[in-house]
């Protein structure tokens, strides 16, 4: 059951009627039982086999174990390495994984549950909350059970905080109105992105990345530059449709973008692309590790051994650790040369506050962003460089303008509409950006035009969306991570 | 309490809205096969089939292309009486025969069903249910909701994996590319949309000089037939029982072996069914087939497929009874069904080298017809009465020797007449067709060449240059009469 499927709409539909019939009984104390009842059932949809329970069980098991425990015993001497053995614990799966993935002949038993790289931080980052005495640890096994496993963000994050999650899923939750209009567009916005720019563009992208060496210059460029897109539009409509499912019972999770592409520069662009795992990765690895604190040096080393960290947990093969440390590099150069850049800017005389300086600086992350997905999107490490060398061995920029381009799975009304959803989602982007545009600003907004808003989106990638037969249905890219 | 109720009030009406804009969108979406765009208009033919009064068909004509083409049902009323309809559909196996049979009968009640046998043979093996999957909406789309087209969904997707389930229910999931191939006959929900001609839908083969009987040579060796589609056809003769309904399996001539004769009627016998094959010896002579002209052969021709229907229905008369009566939505339909066999005529003559101008005008007095007239000044000079006095009743005004003329004849009379413009262009059937029509110099520099809706047409620069726009077919062609 996937988020995109209509038994998936049917099983919400489902559990929100019997959601909010609870919540007139005794308070809405006894709601949290349906979303426990509902992620087990949607998890179980996705189960392996026995191994993949286990890559579950565990790490819940001891998340829940070991939060008591590291309570109870978080000032003594053995606190530390009751939580390194939990971190150990529950990391096991995820690592184990790993290893299968680097290296092909060592088999652990399918250990890969639904949702592994996502639960593994969020009970890492639970099981530390509790040492560092933020949050109380949870006692009841159940309820436990349902902040590891919530079934709207279990697939692809955002990865939460017990802090910012943990009560509003066993709080009572009336019925709101405002909920199920808010909540609705998100749910209307993210297949908006899935179907008319996500998987629209994946149809020229699997073309020219799938057949290596068949297509050069121009046409990996432009398969990049779209990668780009199709990989924001992808996560970013999971997202969406994450963050709306939920608010439809009432809870709020964490928004995981902020119009990344409109960062003024790769650390502004960590601030706005997968925040939940940036932020993660800023609390549990680079500030214990020193973070800024130790002299540049230090700081630099931690910044590409984060970005290191990141590249492992995205994917299994050295793509993707070349990928993690390309954005490590990134930032130190980014930070080293800030003073050059402003005095260039400066004797440009280019404002900071100006269009210009944004436009330059914008595009001055776009692209080694976008080389960097190269490597992510390709099959291996051998591939990224053979793409890239093949992207810049021979000068064809004709290519992009001429009929050929249109043979490529995309016809030109395709790419006509495709052109008009990326429009739309810079626009929506470029409004918000000014404050112009929000989930407030709809709530305001009268009945008519509210539902005027909902029915066209649904009516355009009802219509003009990729989808249904003939189509390879595509999974949301971050899930197989 | 109230405020919460208010709030499902509102949801319930957004979900009502979004229903009928979806339903809608699906509507346009869909595919429709009407007889301006194909050879096997289901869309229309089993829409008009829900349009037929209560109780109101006698014999149900089932199958696929060949029963389509095959059977006429207004020749068969116009010779017998008979109220015929036929719901055939391209490929239409006896898999889906069942289940349009089952839906038939929930309108109607049938004393015969026909049952054009060719899909009873493997036709397909590269499809689980004998019936290319394009094909098999093509049938079954156009059937109404109900528990038969559930019953029908269910059978098709159990059988074949590549069919989804959701997506005959929310058709966009299959029709998802078709805004990239929208036309006119996709926001048309009027009459184009329903065909009078109940069910049948004209065969457009050329002549055809031979013919390859059909004979039992004695041997006993029997043809394996597909057993799924057996299987349906076990169906078939069971329900036929049940209601009291004569089963026939009635074969139009085609290549068929002595081993595949022997299994139909094997087969036919054990189910209690009559088995009618047309392409024997036999039955050829009783038709009284003349060839090349009248192709009863697969798909055949409307010459052939009279010939056959003619056959079909003195059977149906004589040998089972069926009592002929006059019905008015068959007396409704005479003028349609005679349009096309002017259509027919008119074809058969523009493709001749000399066509009689005589014949030819006459039948142009049909206002389906759209018709493009142009001269040079030596053809209106050498212009014989006879056909000048056609083109008078036609409309068309007479012209002085040593002129040009150009005239445009439509439903509303004539819409343009001219000697001297030499290029004139401008719309028809609505404004939703275009014309473009130059006719230009005289004798050896005389050039004519007509354009409609960006097809162009150049003429002979002797002669009558007439090119005809038939409104239902969406179909032009032309002739030149030559002039003495």
């Amino acid at each position: 059951m996937n988020y995109m499927s209509l038994r998936y709409a049917a099983f919400c539909a489902g559990l929100l009627a019997a959601y909010y019939l609870l919540s007139r009984i005794r308070k809405g104390r006894y709601q949290w039982l349906v979303l426990l009842a509902g992620s087990l059932l949607f998890w179980a949809t996705w189960m392996d086999g026995v191994w993949s329970v286990l890559g579950f069980a565990i790490p819940v098991a001891t998340g829940w174990a070991g939060g008591f425990l590291i309570e109870r015993e978080r000032k003594s001497d053995g606190g530390k390495a009751i939580l390194a053995l939990c971190i150990a614990l529950i990391a096991l799966p995820l690592v184990l994984v790993k290893i299968c993935g680097f290296f092909p002949n060592v088999s652990f038993g399918s250990v890969a549950s639904v949702g592994l790289s996502f639960y593994t931080l969020q009970l890492i980052a639970y099981v530390v909350d509790v040492y560092r005495g933020k949050i109380v640890a949870q006692r009841n096994p159940l309820k436990h059970l349902l902040f590891s496993s919530f079934f709207p963000q279990l697939l692809q994050g955002p990865i939460p905080r017990y802090k910012e999650l943990g009560e509003q899923l066993f709080s009572p939750h009336p019925f709101v109105y405002e909920n199920m209009s808010k909540g609705a567009l998100r749910v209307v916005w993210g297949f908006f992105l899935k179907l008319m720019i996500a998987d629209k563009a994946a149809i020229f992208v699997s073309r020219v990345f799938d057949r290596p060496g068949e297509y050069i210059g121009s046409y990996i460029l432009l398969a990049a530059a779209l990668y780009a897109l199709q990989l924001y539009a992808d996560f970013y409509a999971c997202t969406s449709i994450s963050l709306g499912v939920a608010q439809l019972f009432g809870i709020e999770l964490v928004n995981n973008f902020r119009r990344p592409y409109l960062a003024v520069s790769v650390k502004d662009f960590w601030r706005r692309w997968h925040i939940t795992l940036s932020s993660w990765l800023r609390d549990y690895i680079y500030i214990p590790l020193g973070g800024n604190r130790k002299g540049k040096a230090r700081k630099y080393l931690n910044i590409f051994f984060v970005f290191l960290i990141s590249g492992l947990w995205h994917g299994n093969g050295l793509q993707f650790i070349l990928w993690g440390c390309l954005h490590g590099v990134y930032q130190i150069i980014g930070d080293l040369s800030f003073p050059a850049r402003e005095k260039i800017y400066g004797a440009l005389r280019i404002p900071r506050d100006s269009a210009a300086y944004k436009l330059i600086k914008r595009i001055g992350v776009f692209i080694p962003v976008t080389f960097a997905w190269i490597f992510f999107r390709s099959a291996d490490l051998g591939q990224g460089f053979r793409m890239v060398r093949d992207a810049f061995a021979v000068w064809n920029p004709w290519a992009v303008f001429g009929n050929e381009l249109f043979t490529l799975g995309l016809d030109v009304r395709e790419f006509a509409v495709l052109a008009f959803a990326v429009f739309a989602l810079m626009l929506a982007g470029h409004l918000q950006e000014k404050g112009l545009l929000s989930m407030e600003w709809f709530a305001g907004q009268h009945l008519v035009i509210r539902w005027g808003i909902l029915l066209g989106i649904i009516a355009v990638f009802w219509i003009f969306g990729t989808y249904g037969w003939g189509y390879d249905p595509r999974a949301f890219i971050y899930g197989g991570f | 309490m109230m405020k919460g109720f208010r709030s499902i009030i509102k949801i319930a009406a957004f979900l009502l809205i979004l229903g009928f804009l979806l339903y809608g969108i699906n509507g346009v979406l869909e595919p429709k096969y009407t007889l301006a765009n194909s050879e096997w208009p289901t869309t229309s033919t089993f829409r008009s089939f829900y349009t037929m009064e209560k109780d109101s068909v006698d014999v149900l004509f089932l199958g696929s292309s060949f029963c389509v083409n095959g059977f006429i049902p207004q020749e068969i009323y116009n010779q017998y009486g008979i109220r015929s309809y036929n719901l055939g559909s391209e490929q239409q196996s006896v898999l889906l025969s069942y289940y349009w049979l089952e839906e038939a009968l929930r309108f109607q009640k049938p004393s015969v069903v026909v049952l054009e046998g060719h899909y009873l043979q493997n036709v397909h093996p590269e499809s689980p249910i004998n019936t290319t999957e394009g094909l098999v909406r093509k049938s079954l789309d156009p059937m109404r909701l109900s528990k038969v087209k559930y019953d029908a969904v269910r059978a098709v997707c159990a059988l074949d994996e590549r069919q989804e389930t959701a997506s005959w229910y929310l058709t966009n999931i299959r029709f998802h590319d078709r805004w990239k191939s929208l036309g006119e006959i996709d926001f048309d929900n009027g009459e184009s949309m329903y065909s009078p001609l109940k069910g049948w839908a004209p065969g457009n083969e050329g002549p055809i000089t031979y013919t390859i009987p059909v004979a039992d040579d004695g041997g006993e060796e029997i043809a394996d037939l597909s057993p799924l589609m057996v299987e349906y056809f076990c169906r078939m003769a069971d329900l036929c029982r049940e209601k009291g309904i004569r089963l026939v399996v009635m074969d139009v001539p085609y290549v068929m072996s002595a081993e595949v004769y022997r299994a139909y009627k094997k087969l036919c016998s054990e189910q209690g069914a009559d088995y009618i094959e047309l392409g024997t010896e036999e039955a050829w002579n009783a038709m009284g087939v003349e060839l090349p002209r009248e192709n009863t052969f697969g798909h055949g021709n409307i010459w052939g497929n009279i010939k056959i229907s003619r056959y079909a229905g003195k059977i149906l008369s004589e040998r089972y009874g069926v009592a002929g009566r006059e019905d008015a939505q068959y007396e409704e339909s005479k003028p349609f069904y005679e349009h096309f066999l002017s259509t027919a005529r008119l074809k058969e003559m523009a493709g001749s080298e000399a066509p009689d101008a005589d014949e030819y005008l006459s039948l142009l007095k049909d206002s389906r017809f759209t018709v493009f007239v142009a001269m040079g000044p030596e053809t209106v000079s050498a212009l014989p009465e006879a056909v000048q006095g056609r083109l008078s009743d036609l409309g068309f005004s007479r012209r002085e020797a040593g002129t040009k003329y150009l005239g445009i004849l439509t439903d509303d009379g004539i819409t343009e007449e001219t000697g001297d413009e030499l290029w004139v262009s401008g719309r028809f059937r609505g404004k939703n067709s275009t014309y473009d029509i130059k006719n230009f110099g005289s004798g050896d520099g005389a050039y004519c060449m007509m354009t409609i809706d960006d097809e162009e047409f150049k003429f002979s620069p002797e002669g009558l240059s007439i090119l005809v726009y038939d409104s239902v077919t969406h179909q032009k062609w032309v002739t030149c009469i030559s002039t003495p």
